[in-house]
């Protein structure tokens, strides 16, 4: 392509020419390139504005084109890859849909399975505030509105909990078998609706029930296995349609959630946490051992299926070096979103001028019903010394008129931390990490924190 | 799909089937021809033009067949021209706007 005065333009669309799908390139480039030619040696005659004019509309024209041709070829790609599959013989499995087994489902698979899944839980207990926060502000339109009462943050927070385990894991369960199942965006669908369903359920039957004064074993296990079946149940739905032992997949949910059980009440030790890797492993083998049972005469199409992607994807430490550079960006941003989402959390339950105010507001309810007669020796100090002067940790000693339901003494000897916000002091409860909120404020300056100094 | 499910057609479209409506063309001609035929208010890109020529190609509106003549880098051009069935969706769209046009005229006539 030759064009008077300017040797950069013939580049930049040549450039252009390389970005159509080759198919449209090898039939049409050589005819674009004459036709270019010609309209810019003409434009070029007149200079100015109407060169400029028809540059500006050769380039968007193309840059248009090339993404409609782009999402076409995609689309016929994606419609070929279709009829590759339907003409997979289907013989042994009964008019069912095949299963598009990316190689052989093993051991690498299953340690996958058990790392995504025992890290969509800690997943799921940070993405709970940004969540609630979310639900909180979509109600609150409402609740400003007059059309629907103000939720409480307590609500708010469950339904968070509820949303963000459905979303974690589902996510993190799909990302392994969309390799192993056709259409696995239903199975994502399936355990996203089985965690909500599950967890409405449990509200309901735990709210209204007395278990809550029964102990920690039992709330868990009133939690834990309703939401096994629950997912197992709906797993099951999306299941049964290519596997014919489908409904073995509602024992192995209701086993891998009772699983946790196996920590006892509370979570104190390094032993009790490697629990909650059982789920995991009880749900990954449970479902390997289904996948592997069924159609073996499968496999061949299969692994030239997956040599051809292989053969597609970057080199293996490319991708490594991807994933942690993502990994790193995904850490940092949803540091933000968490400690952000905490401290609007937060300042919603009540903000105070001083943290032994804080320490009086945040004790003088939520003692089950009980009424707070005074609180006695209120103290307040920096949780770390010389470090953290935003992040405070104070208490007191709480008396009740009477014993409240669930506990076994009218006083008690109350701790908990504060952060300080623009607006005074707000608390932040034990489990929502305070200390690493208040390490995230000082990373981005949230609240102006770093001016603050030691003294309240 | 029958040639009046095509309708109706998109301003490109039309340009360029009229363009190709008197004899066959290669695609600067067919700029050109519909630059001239809109008296300067269409100026298709080559990028919109050969788009267009593809999905026209592939539907069966056109035909591609070799110039004869070679362009710079000794390809042969290529001349485009209308099929039967491009031809039956031109008529069918110029008989359509031919009615709105009587529809419009009629109803300014009345006020």
């Amino acid at each position: 392509m030759k064009v008077d005065g300017n040797s950069h333009l013939p580049r930049l669309f040549e450039w252009l020419l390389s970005l159509y799908p080759p198919r449209f390139r090898s039939e049409f480039a050589g005819e674009m390139r004459a036709v270019l030619c010609g309209l810019l040696c003409e434009a070029g005659e007149q200079r100015g504005a109407a060169w400029l004019v028809a540059v500006v509309r050769e380039i968007s024209g193309l840059a248009g084109s090339i993404l409609c041709e782009q999402r076409r070829e995609h689309q016929a790609r994606k419609e070929q890859a279709m009829a590759r599959e339907n003409q997979i013989p289907n013989a042994a499995s009964g008019g069912m849909p095949p299963l598009r087994l990316a190689g052989n489902p093993g051991a690498l698979w299953l340690a996958g399975w058990t790392l995504l899944t025992t890290a969509a839980i800690p997943v799921a207990l940070i993405v709970v505030a940004p969540l609630a926060v979310l639900f909180m502000g979509l109600l609150n339109l409402g609740a400003r509105a007059g059309i629907w009462p103000a939720a409480s943050a307590a609500a708010m927070q469950a339904l968070g909990a509820a949303a963000g385990l459905a979303l974690a894991l589902s996510s993190a369960q799909w990302l392994l078998l969309r390799r192993v199942l056709p259409r696995a965006g239903l199975w994502f669908l399936a355990t996203g609706a089985g965690v909500l369903l599950g967890s409405a359920v449990i509200g309901l039957l735990v709210g209204r029930s007395g278990i809550q004064s029964r102990g920690d074993v039992w709330i868990m296990a009133a939690v834990l296995l309703p939401l096994g079946l629950a997912i197992g149940l709906a797993q099951w739905l999306c299941l049964r349609r290519i596997l014919p032992n489908a409904y073995w997949i509602i024992l192995v949910d209701v086993l891998a959630a009772g699983s946790i059980l196996l920590a006892g009440g509370t979570f104190t030790s390094l032993a009790e946490l490697l629990v909650l890797v059982l789920p995991g492993v009880i749900s990954g083998l449970g479902l390997l051992l289904l996948l592997r049972g069924w159609q073996a005469d499968m496999r061949v199409t299969a692994s030239k299926e997956a040599s051809r992607r292989q053969q597609l994807q970057l080199p293996g430490l490319a991708r490594f070096a991807l994933g942690a550079a993502l990994l790193v960006l995904l850490f940092f941003a949803g540091s933000w979103v968490y400690a952000v989402s905490q401290l609007a959390l937060a300042k919603q339950a009540g903000i105070y001028a001083t943290p032994q105010e804080a320490v009086i507001g945040k004790n003088s309810q939520g003692w089950g019903g009980a009424e707070v007669v005074r609180i006695e020796g209120v103290w307040a100090e920096p949780s770390q010394r010389d470090a953290q002067p935003h992040v405070w940790f104070g208490g007191g000693t709480v008396y009740l008129d009477r014993v409240p339901v669930g506990y076994d003494k009218a006083y008690y000897s109350a701790g908990s931390f504060f952060l300080r916000v623009r607006e005074g002091w707000v608390h932040v409860p034990e489990g929502a990490f305070p200390e690493f909120i208040g390490w995230v404020m000082e990373l981005y300056n949230l609240e102006g924190v770093r001016q603050f100094a030691v003294q309240p | 799909m029958e040639p009046h499910d095509y309708l109706p057609l998109t301003e490109t479209s039309f340009f360029i089937l009229l363009s190709l409506a008197a004899s066959p063309k290669h695609g600067y001609a067919i700029i050109k021809e519909v630059e001239a035929l809109s008296e300067g208010r269409v100026v298709l890109a080559a990028g919109t033009l050969y788009s267009a020529l593809r999905r026209m190609l592939e539907d069966g509106w056109i035909e591609r067949q070799d110039d004869g003549s070679t362009n710079d880098e000794s390809r042969e051009r290529k001349l485009y021209s209308l099929s039967d069935l491009g031809r039956r969706i031109f008529e069918l769209e110029t008989k359509r706007l031919h009615s709105l046009v009587r529809l419009t005229t009629r109803l300014e006539a009345r006020q």
